[in-house]
């Protein structure tokens, strides 16, 4: 039995995948965070780290006047060398908030950020407020306020957010869960956004679920397209978190 | 009176236009063996792949009108009372903008102000007490800069925008004090309406003004022919009203400063021989608005400057839309450079503007006779 995310935030993790970049010319969506402090965070939101699709797709198009180039007739990994160069991508909350975008807009007719609570008061706030997918981060998105973590790995759904809090603060997001007829999970799937040594950017995942080794926990195999010898396990020990706000969507 | 007027400004229009027309051709040789000349890695507008062909190009061409406008002024139209500040004001822009121009080519480390963030650490963890009262003292002015810094689209050299903000500030002391203080005056003329005092109130006013018009000629002059015909349509209107006060001094010093900038424009038309550069384009808006107020007429700056209020309010607005809502309102700011990347030719652009600049001059000098 499968799950899946609706097919709206779906389409956004396609977008992401497949950014317009000229006439049947279509780019992966490079990896870009911006500083937390610095002009980047004053900037444009496609420049910080938090553009949808089409935001960055409009870039790319005044990247290519600027640039003097012509993207229809360039390759995929030149295009996305422009893009890093020029600072243009996705990070991994900013992704994962924009899939989410996608489905509350479609269950609550509302966006994301006017269902999630932030940490900031005061002038804060209100900066929150008028730019908010700038002032969604990792931590935002698992408050107390916002979400509460998933003990058990078997109860785990397409929406959850999976976190990597050791060296860097990660987080992917499952996008399709499968389970066997007597509904013991088999399979995760999900998409991210990530940083890997000299680039990369937004990729999906597999996470077989293989058993339990000696002391009871799940034994993980992760698998991750494209293939570049990594996969987000390395990252440290995951956690999985469950926005309140999908708790009556699912 | 007016046929002695429009006679005498023939002479000074036609002196000034010949003597920048003569003087040219040696200041762009001279500008180009000195290595005076535009910069791509200096230029945010050079990201415009399309615009990196004027590297190489002299700046600072903007001398020869400030050069010419104060011969003619000091030898044939100086007095105290009318022509002493406007010249002074230029002056002063001029070595702002000069300077700027200077240091943009020439300064080669960059200048960039601490993150608020580091000033507070600093504060917090330097290891000399001195220090960290000084940080604490410097803060309103290191929060200052900074926030200037993130507005402004600063190359990291030259003068900085907060820097700026100053000078034009003591400029637009100086015109307030003139007005204020010497020749006491505080009344501004509306349409219609005639003369209402502001009282001490038209200090903030003029000081506004200079600010916003000084900074909005810097700004359109980012094309070949946009400032120079802009500016020479704008000063153009003043003219009729200068003649319609009588005033000789001011419709003379009108007509020399339109002389010397016809004078560049025949070499600043695409492509351009050089360009106007900060030392005048920032004088040129001063200069302007000396002259509005001197004509009891700064309020027809908003219509007969049009082209320029268009101009910075694509970039406040612009740089609003980013700071505030993290989107983008135009492709690039000012708004000739969106007009560029969405595919406009760059002829096409500098004759629209100057279409557009003539009919507001025209509104405004039909305004000053109501």
């Amino acid at each position: 039995m499968i799950n899946s995310l609706p097919q709206s935030a779906q389409s956004v993790i396609d977008a992401y995948w497949k950014l317009k970049a000229a006439e049947n010319v279509y780019v992966r969506c490079p990896y870009f965070r911006n500083p937390r402090s610095g002009r980047d965070r004053w900037g444009l939101t496609a420049y910080s780290g938090k553009g949808s699709p089409q935001e960055i797709e409009d870039e790319l198009r005044i990247i290519e006047k600027l640039e003097n180039v012509d993207f229809s007739g360039m390759q995929e990994s030149e295009i996305r060398d422009i893009m890093r160069k020029r600072k243009l991508g996705i990070e991994c909350s900013g992704f994962i908030v924009r899939v989410l975008d996608a489905w509350t807009k479609e269950f609550y007719k509302k966006p994301v950020y006017s269902l999630l609570n932030f940490k900031k008061s005061g002038l804060g706030w209100l900066y929150s407020k008028l730019r908010p997918f700038t002032h969604v981060d990792v931590e935002t998105l698992v408050l107390p306020k916002n979400a509460r973590e998933v003990e058990d790995m078997q109860s785990i759904a397409p929406g959850d957010i999976i976190r990597f809090n050791t060296t860097i603060d990660h987080a992917i997001i499952v996008t399709a869960t499968e389970r066997d007829d007597s509904s013991v999970l088999r399979k995760i799937h999900y998409a991210h956004s990530v940083l890997e040594d000299s680039g990369e950017g937004v990729k999906s995942g597999l996470i077989e679920v293989s058993g339990t080794n000696k002391n009871g926990s799940s034994l993980w195999g992760w698998q991750e397209s494209p293939d570049t010898g990594h996969t987000i396990n390395e990252k440290g020990s995951p956690r999985i978190y469950r926005l309140h706000i999908m708790n009556s969507s699912l | 009176m007016i046929e002695e007027i429009i006679a005498k400004s023939f002479y000074f229009f036609t002196g000034a236009f010949l003597l920048a027309v003569i003087a040219s051709p040696s200041l762009i040789s001279f500008l180009k063996k000195f290595g005076i000349v535009r910069k791509d890695d200096r230029d945010f507008s050079s990201l415009i792949k399309t615009r990196r062909s004027k590297a190489g190009t002299p700046v600072f061409g903007g001398i020869i009108i400030v050069a010419v406008i104060t011969l003619f002024t000091v030898l044939f139209n100086w007095h105290r009372e009318t022509t002493f500040v406007p010249l002074g004001v230029l002056w002063l822009a001029a070595i702002l903008g000069g300077a700027d121009d200077l240091l943009n080519i020439f300064y080669t480390k960059e200048r960039h102000p601490r993150t608020l963030g580091r000033i507070v650490r600093f504060i917090k963890i330097h290891k000399e007490l001195k220090f960290r009262v000084w940080y604490v003292i410097s803060f309103p002015w290191q929060a200052y800069k900074r926030l200037f810094y993130l507005l402004g689209s600063h190359p990291g050299h030259g003068v900085q925008a907060h820097e700026k903000i100053i000078i034009q500030l003591v400029i637009g002391g100086i015109i307030a004090w003139w007005m204020s203080f010497k020749l006491d005056w505080t009344e501004v003329w509306v349409p219609w309406l005639g003369h209402i005092d502001l009282g001490l109130l038209i200090i903030p006013v003029i000081l506004f003004i200079v600010i916003l018009m000084a900074n909005a000629v810097n700004i359109t002059d980012g094309i070949d022919g946009l400032s120079a015909g802009t500016l020479i349509i704008a000063y153009g209107a003043f003219f009729p009203i200068a003649l319609q006060q009588g005033s000789m001094d001011i419709s003379l010093l009108i007509a020399t400063v339109i002389g010397a900038l016809g004078g560049y424009l025949l070499f600043n038309i695409k492509p351009a021989k050089y360009q106007m550069g900060d030392v005048a384009s920032l004088g040129m808006g001063v200069l302007l608005v000396a002259i509005a107020f001197a004509l009891d007429r700064p309020i027809l700056l908003l219509i007969i400057g049009m082209i320029f209020i268009l101009e910075i309010s694509s970039v406040i607005l612009q740089t609003s839309w980013k700071v505030l809502l993290g989107k983008r309102l135009l492709k690039m700011s000012p708004l000739h450079h969106h007009l560029e990347i969405i595919g406009k030719e760059e002829t096409s652009i500098v004759m629209y503007a100057w279409a557009f600049a003539s009919i507001f001059a025209i509104i405004g000098v039909w305004l000053s006779f109501q």
